[in-house]
Parts: structure tokens; sequence; C-alpha cells
């Protein structure tokens, strides 16, 4: 018994060390310099030098892009909650064709990559006057978010018992009250996943940023990450350096966050 | 009129709720979808101000182009693989983080932690990795012609899918082992009881009871790998020798490497169509299992 | 624990609102103080002129900081404008502006490669005609001729450059080899040193550009200038031409997969920054460039750059008098035909074209500068292009498809690819070319 632990322990340990060693060559390669690099691969940089976190600093618009990514992921979360939990609710309530449509519908979208759309939708966010502000990518992120949304709400809400419900109904509730006051308290836990996802989605994300938010003034961190790479493509370690930069704050929020995140995505799954 | 009046006041809320949700979906998804249909009836640049309809031209020009249906095959191969790849690893990975294992906690945390940074940056580490970093730490064991992956035509699709198993076993792992916590644990004692060995007890109990995880890690992981882009464009831009094209990163080449605007947006229909076929079929079997369960 | 967790996630945004605030805070105070310290300026001189702001978007992203000090220079001069620069690398450089200038957005002023990508933006009415500006005299009548689309100058030439082949002096003199002259020389040359054990040419062919950047020259060279087939690009767009008539292609096919074999290894898994390390390790004989990689030469291998560094005209003939040394336009600015700052636009191009301008480019990226009277002696190896220079004895390749819109490299490189892993044959190439151009001509 004891052997066959250490057997799976020592397994699993190289398999932690593996998926590590990226993160590694990224933080080895931020602290030295191009010389130092080039002279010797693997080595130990001989100071702990942060001058390529500075000089990244410097050149990045670092604190903007953070403000931005934070402002543009939290309210975009919030109003996927919202709505999704709406359309959510009438879909898994109305057992009616015409709800169950715009469940497919939903569900289709998720399968439409922004690829395709690409061009038309910088077109359309353009005579909308929606490039360069907080709140044309917040709802565009909105209507992408809500597909997923619905396909969770959807299950979630379908589960839980109607004679509540219908107990409120008989005493006079309406509809809107129904929902907010008896549905939505017990939505918690789904609604958690959907917090979780689409954070790390839309922190994530660079495609529709890259379309959206072209003023330097509004760029998000990846995006800015990725003219950062673009930019010094010959100074590697300058662009590690940021890509440190870029990966601290969600890792943090993540080991903050970790139990909850991880409570919220298991509970999502299993329920919905 | 009794009846109309009866369905308005039923509905009036549901519909009403529906509302927000389907405009913004309408305004980031529907009406671009419209605009894009209408571009791929035109020969239309990209960059002219002005549309040029040609009717079906782009359609039956995509038809007969062999790069589409290859880009179609390497998507679904790697749609494929990906997701086997992944359910068979996040499964191992939640089995053996069930057991009474020190720290399993951390170790959870490490290997969920790739999924947590963004798609740019695991590409660039590890294109970088690839051409550099794992070369040199061979080389240091004393293995001389270690490769970049990405370089190789037969191989460059692998060297993507092991990018995207690394970042993408956290949630499906995560899934998993609320599954496995899920199952009482009496069911593993009287099994063990009745004498059925680990391994059986795996292949008849736990698996079983884990359906339902299988069944959203398997939609979840399908839907995201088909719709690849972002780790294709940064790692190898489709190439080498067309060997990582897939449709997503196919079409934005004709949309705006080749200045074909209008043929872009005619591969992007045509790979809609595939992809909502494969919906229905998954929603199909999603439903049958719903009510199996 | 639902309410914790509420608690938990409102306590993590707010520390994290709380530390980008504090770091925040930082940027307004010091755009206060630039302010400040340009307003009384501002107001002195009254309402003189109003202070803009232009844009400027360029591909030249391998030397950011080194076009970053040449606007500066030009910001000194004109205290009322301000550039904001935003550097893209290359292969996404023209989506993104496309996309820009489809969506209806103002670029006032951006690089351009003259020829076919310039036709396409003057054709959709995106850039100005700059043709009798007064700062376009600062060039010389046969450039401003070769950068020309459709007879009218869309583009002010700034700077441009050999693409040679640089090796390594040091494995030549050891091996006892000569500077070849004739591409069987060249290949002569590079047999011998992978004898010797050494990698003849350095190839970081996973970046799309660097192998286009080879097969988009030899090509064209062949086929204009060996087979007398000038118009065949032309030809090719329209659908008068294919490749099967052309003899050249073959060729071009068969020498790319000779420099396959004669590469490093790993030759499409690293990229162009990882042969610039690998060559200025001494390891490598050739490598087939413009001038850009000098500044990371010099860097990393500083004794390698002053001594052993040589630059040698790609020999895509075996007849000595076609070698010329092949001298190609760089980044050439355009201005926006919607731009609401034309005066402020046409000040930065007028600057660029200036001496001063000029030598901004020669010593800050290490390129050479169009403007007239500009030095060429921007690196030991380049003095060895200097009889070149002074004899005349350069030719441009791309003029030859300067006025096609057609993107026949990128397919074509793909399919050279193929056949590096013996994927498919030359014929096989060659059909599915003009297969592909048949789809795709106008």
């Amino acid at each position: 018994m004891k052997v066959k632990h250490t057997a799976v322990f020592s397994i699993v340990l190289v398999l932690a060390l593996v998926f590590l060693f990226p993160f590694y060559i990224a933080v080895l390669m931020a602290f030295k310099s191009a010389k130092e690099t080039y002279d010797s691969f693997y080595a130990l940089p001989s100071a702990l030098d942060f001058s390529n976190f500075l000089h990244a600093w410097d050149t990045s618009r670092y604190p903007t892009a953070f403000l931005n990514s934070l402002i543009i992921t939290v309210a975009a979360i919030l109003l996927i909650v919202i709505i999704s939990a709406m359309a959510g609710y009438s879909i898994a309530r109305r057992n009616k064709k015409f709800y169950q449509m715009f469940f497919v519908l939903f569900l289709a979208g998720m399968m439409v990559p922004f690829q395709i759309t690409m061009l038309p939708i910088y077109k359309l966010g353009k005579t909308l006057h929606m490039i360069d502000t907080h709140w044309g990518i917040i709802l565009i992120y909105g209507g992408a978010g809500i597909q997923m949304g619905v396909l969770f709400y959807t299950g979630f809400i379908r589960a839980i018992s109607q004679e509540i419900e219908e107990a409120a109904r008989i005493d006079g509730c309406t509809t809107p009250g129904i929902f907010f006051r008896i549905i939505i308290p017990l939505l918690k836990p789904v609604t958690a996943t959907v917090l979780v996802l689409n954070a790390l989605y839309i922190w994530n994300d660079f495609l529709l940023p890259l379309l959206f938010l072209q003023d330097v003034s509004y760029r998000t961190i990846p995006l800015q990450q990725y003219f950062f790479f673009g930019q010094y493509s010959s100074d590697l370690n300058l662009a590690f350096a940021y890509a440190v930069m870029g990966m601290v704050p969600i890792i943090i929020f993540f080991l903050f966050m970790q139990k909850y995140i991880i409570k919220g995505i298991a509970a999502g799954a299993v329920k919905g | 009129m009794g009846l109309l009046r009866r369905t308005v006041k039923n509905e009036f809320w549901y519909v009403l709720f529906l509302v927000p949700g389907f405009s913004l979906f309408a305004l980031a998804l529907l009406i671009p979808l419209g605009m894009g249909i209408r571009y791929s009836f035109t020969d239309w640049d990209g960059i002219a101000q002005t549309l040029h309809y040609i009717g079906w031209g782009n359609y039956k020009n995509a038809l007969t182009d062999n790069d589409l249906w290859k880009a179609l095959l390497n998507t679904f191969k790697y749609a494929i693989i990906l997701t086997i790849a992944v359910n068979c690893l996040s499964l191992l990975f939640a089995l053996l983080l069930d057991s009474y294992l020190k720290f399993r906690n951390v170790f959870r945390t490490v290997f969920f932690l790739p999924s947590v940074i963004s798609i740019v940056l695991s590409g660039f580490i590890w294109s970088y990795n690839y051409s550099t970093g794992l070369p040199k730490l061979f080389h240091f064991f004393g293995f001389e012609n270690v490769t970049s992956p990405l370089g190789n035509p037969d191989h460059a699709l692998f060297g993507i899918i092991i990018i995207a198993v690394w970042q993408g076993i956290g949630a499906p792992m995560i899934i998993y082992i609320a599954g496995l916590q899920g199952i009482p644990q009496e069911l593993i004692e009287s099994a063990k009881i009745d004498g059925a060995g680990t391994g059986r007890t795996l292949w008849n109990i736990v698996l079983p009871l884990l359906a339902p995880s299988f069944t959203i890690n398997m939609v979840l992981t399908l839907t995201g790998s088909l719709k690849v882009f972002d780790l294709v464009f940064v790692t190898t831009h489709g190439g080498p020798a067309f060997a990582t094209e897939v449709m997503s990163t196919y079409i934005y080449r004709s949309s705006f490497a080749s200045y074909k605007g209008g043929y872009g947006m005619a591969l992007s229909m045509i790979f809609f169509v595939v992809l909502v076929i494969v919906t229905i079929i998954q929603l199909s079997i999603f439903r049958r299992r719903e009510v199996e369960i | 624990m639902n309410k914790k967790m509420i608690i938990g996630l409102c306590l993590a945004m707010l520390m994290l609102l709380l530390a980008a605030c504090g770091s925040g805070n930082n940027e307004p105070a010091a755009t206060k103080d630039t302010n400040k310290g340009t307003e009384p300026a501002a107001t002195a001189e009254d309402t003189k002129e109003e202070k803009v702001t232009i844009s400027f978007m360029h591909f030249k992203s391998d030397v950011t900081d080194g076009v970053a000090k040449i606007v500066e220079q030009f910001e000194a001069e004109n205290p009322n404008i301000t550039v904001e620069v935003q550097p893209v690398k290359y292969d996404d450089y023209y989506t993104l502006i496309k996309t820009k200038l489809a969506g209806g957005d103002i670029i006032d002023v951006f690089t351009l490669n003259p020829g076919g990508q310039t036709k396409l933006f003057a054709d959709g009415g995106y850039i100005m005609d700059l043709t009798g500006q007064p700062f376009l005299e600062n060039f010389d009548e046969d450039v401003l001729k070769g950068q020309a689309t459709d007879g009218k100058n869309y583009v002010m030439p700034v700077n441009g450059g050999p693409i040679a082949v640089f090796y390594n002096k040091k494995i030549f003199s050891d091996l006892g080899l000569e500077v070849p002259r004739t591409y069987d020389a060249l290949i002569e040359a590079a047999n011998k040193i992978k004898e010797a054990g050494k990698t003849p040419f350095a190839l970081g062919w996973k970046d799309g550009w660097t192998l286009g950047m080879w097969a988009s020259r030899d090509l064209p060279s062949l086929t204009a200038l060996e087979e007398g087939q000038t118009d065949f690009f032309q030809k090719l767009e329209v659908g008068q031409a294919k490749f099967a008539d052309n003899p050249a292609v073959k060729v071009t096919i068969e020498r790319a997969k000779k420099l396959f074999e004669l590469g490093n290894k790993d030759q499409l898994g690293v990229d162009y920054n990882g042969v610039v390390d690998l060559f200025s390790k001494g390891e490598v004989g050739m490598m087939y460039t413009g001038t850009w990689p000098l500044l990371d030469f010099e860097k990393k291998n500083p004794d390698f750059y002053n001594n052993d560094l040589g630059y040698f005209p790609y020999p895509f003939s075996n007849d000595e008098a076609l070698n010329k040394l092949e001298f190609n336009p760089d980044a050439s600015l355009a201005v926006a035909s919607n731009t609401p700052h034309k005066e402020a636009a046409l000040k930065f191009m007028e600057f660029m074209s200036s001496k001063q301008g000029g030598d901004a480019w020669v010593n800050n990226i290490k390129s050479l500068s169009y403007v007239k009277g500009s030095t060429t002696s921007i690196a030991p190896a380049m003095d060895e292009l200097k009889p070149y220079f002074d004899q005349g004895l350069t030719y441009d390749s791309q003029i030859y498809f300067a006025n096609t819109t057609l993107d026949w490299s990128t397919q074509f490189c793909q399919l050279l690819q193929q056949y590096f892993f013996n994927k498919t044959t030359p014929d096989k190439i060659i059909a599915d070319m003009d297969d592909w151009i048949s789809k795709n001509h106008k």
C-alpha cells in the first residue's frame, strides 16, 4: 500500500514539474539579459535584475491596461449573469417550441467563432460608435457570453422544483417577483460558475479588444501584450518580462479564489 | 380573444425576459452574421468601399477548393484527438488526485494553473520552448536531434495539441474530481467486499457513474476545439505546408492575406453550417442521455 | 458558504481595484506635469498654432525603440505636434490596417510597401496622392519612379536596403573559400561548409516572411532576367500566363529544396530571431537577409560583427553579369486621404525626407536612407558592398510584380514546404499553383 502510494506520488510529482516547466522558462527569461540568454540558456541569471520589468513597465502602459481589463471584465460578467439568468428562466419554465427555438439558437451561437464575423462586427461597431468605448465591448461580451450562460442556467433551473413557485403564484406573486425573490437566491452555485468561466475568458480574450479597443488608452492586458510582443519581436527577454507581468494578476486572483473557482466549475457542471 | 389575452398575460413576462439577452445576442452575432452572408455573395476584397454582387460564385469556388476540405479535415482531426486526449488525461489526473495523496490540493492547483493564462501567452511561451528551450534541454541529456514539432508537417498538429492539452486539462479535471466525489463511498466499499478488484470497481461502478461529467466535458472540449483560432494563429499561422491550417485560420487567411473578403465570408458560412450540424448531433445525444439518466 | 464566497470575490476585486488605482494615480499626475511644461509656451504663442496629435502606424517592429527615437527628433523640432506611434508586427500589419481603414478609422501616416500593397490602398482611395509635393525633391527621380503606382506617387520613399547574403569570413577563410559570384559557386561553397561539419545556411523559416523573402526574389529575378519574361506576373494576374509556361518556377522549386537540405536543422521550427542567434554564434556559413539583423549581431557578438561578418550579393544566376545587388525599398510612408491633420501629417513627411530625417534612420536603425546624400557605411560588413553602390550595380526584383495584387508567394511557400518533406512533386506544385491562380485572378 505504501509502495503504491509512493509510486503514485512520484508520477504526479513528475507530471507537475512538466506542467510547471513553461512557467519556469518564462520567469527565467524575464530576469535575464539578451546577452546572458545568448551565453547560456538554462543558467540562472547572475543577479536578480528587474531592468527588463522596469523597461517593460515604462513602455507598456501597464496600469492603464490593467484598469481597462478590470472594468471591462467586471461589468461584462455582471451583465452576462443578469441577462442569461433571465433568458434561462424563460426557457426552462416554458416548455414550448417558441422558447426551445431560442435555446437551440443560443446553443448554435456557441459554435460561431468570432473570426467568422470579425469584419462585419467591426463595421457594425463603427457604425454604432462602439469603438474605443468601454460600453461597446461590454455589450458585445454580453451577447457572446449569454450563449453559454443560457446553457448553464437553463439546465440548473430545470432541476429546481416548481412547487415553491406554484405556491407563490397562488399567493399572487407575479413572474418577475418569483424570479427575483425565489429563483435568484437559488442560483448562486451556477452563477459562480458562469462568473468564473466568463471572467477567465474575458480577461484573457484578445481578438475582440483588438477590433474594438484600438486607442492606446483603452487597451486591455492581452491586447497590450500582443502589441508588445510584436513591438519587441527581437527582444525576447523584454517580451517575457511583460508576459510575466501579464500573468501575475490573473494567477494571484486564481490562487486567492481557487476554492470558489473550483467549486463553481464543479457545481455548475454537475448540476448543469 | 380570451385565449389571446390569456396567452399574452401568460407569456408576457417570459418573452420580456428573453428580450435583453436576445438583443445583445443579435448585436454580437446575428446582425454581423447577416452582414457576412451579404458579403459572401460579393467579390469584396475586404477594403473597397463599394460592393459588387456575384451570386453564388464564391460558393461554387469553395466546393471545388481542395484547401477547404484539407482545412475541414485538420479541424476535425484536431478537435477529435484533443477531445479524446483531454478527457482521458483529465480523468486520469482526477483519479490520481482523488486518492489520499499528500499535497493533492497543491497538485490540483498546478494542473489548473495553465488554464488561467491567455492563449496569446501560452502560444508565445510554447513556441519558444519548442524551438529553443526543449532542444537545449534534450541536448543537455545527450539527445542531439530534437527539433520543434511545429517545424515538421507530420508533427505540427500534435505539437499544437500538446499545448492545448497542457492548457485545457484544468476545468475537465475539476469536473471529473467533482463527479468522483459525488459517487457514494458505500457503493465502492460494498463492491470491494464482494471481491471486486480496483480495475473492476473502476470499470463497473465508477466510470458509469461519471457519465454526466463525461457528457459535459465532451461537449465543452469539442465545442471549444472546433473553433480553435488563437493557438494556431499564434504558433504556426497554419503552416508548415498547411499541416495545421484549420477552418478559422483558413477563413482568416482568405479574407485578409489574399484580399478575398467575399470568398472568406462564403467559407465562413459553409463552416457555420457544418458547426450547426455538429451541434444538432451533440444536442440529440445530450438529450437522449438526459432521458436515460 | 455562498455568502462567504461573494464577500471573498468582492474583497478580491476591491483589492485589485485599489492596487490598480495606486499605480494608476501616477499616470494622470505625470501627464499633468508635461501639460504644465508645455502650456506656458503654448499660451505665449497664443492661438498661433493649435496642438495636434497625429497617429503613425508602422511595421518596423524589430526596431521599435529606434523608430521611437526618430519620432522624438521630429517632436522636438515641432513642439505643436504629438505623434502617437503604433508599431505592429509585420505578419499582422496589413490585416490590422486594412480592418481599420475599411471600418472608417483614421491613421494619419502609415508605412506601406511600394508595389502591390500600395496599389491596393491607392485603388481603394485610402491614401493621398503625393505627386508634386515639394519634399519629394529630396529623392532621386529614379527612386520616385520605382515607387510610383500607375505613374503617381502615393508613397514617399524612406528607407531601403540590400537583400543579400551575410557570410562568416572566418569559416570562409578557414576552408579557403572565395566569395561566390555564381549560383553554382554558392552551392559548391555551401557543400564544402557542410563537409567541414558546419551549417551552410541559416534558415529561420518558421516565420512565413523569411522563406517568402527568398522565393519572391529568386523567382522574379530568374523569370525576368534569365527567362526574359518581364511581364510574367502581370499576365499571371489576368490569366494570360501560367506557372507551367515559366521554366524558372521549377528551378526555384529545386533551389528551395537545396537550401532546405543545406540549412540548419529544424529549418521550419526555428524563427528569424533563432537564426540571428545561431548566426552570431559563428556556427553558420551564410544567411540570406536584409540589413535588419545588424543591430542584433552587434549587440550579441560585437567581435564577430566587427571582424568576421561579410555581405555579398545573392547570385541568382550563373551569368555573373546578371548578378547585381538586390536593393529594395523597405518602409515607405503614406498619408491617409481622410486625415483631418493634413498639415501636420505633411510636416511629418517633410521631416522624414530631410537630411536630418534620413540620417536619423541611418543612425537609429542601421538602415539605408533614400534621401539624397545619405551615407551607406552603416556597418563594417556593408563596406564590402560599396563598389556595387558606386558603380550603380543594383536592381530591384520587386518591380516585376509591382503592379499586381496577387499574393502568390504565401501559397507558393506553403507548397514548397510540402516538397521539403516529400509530400508533393515540383510538377504537382506547378499544377496546384495554376489551379489556385485560376481561382484568384481578377
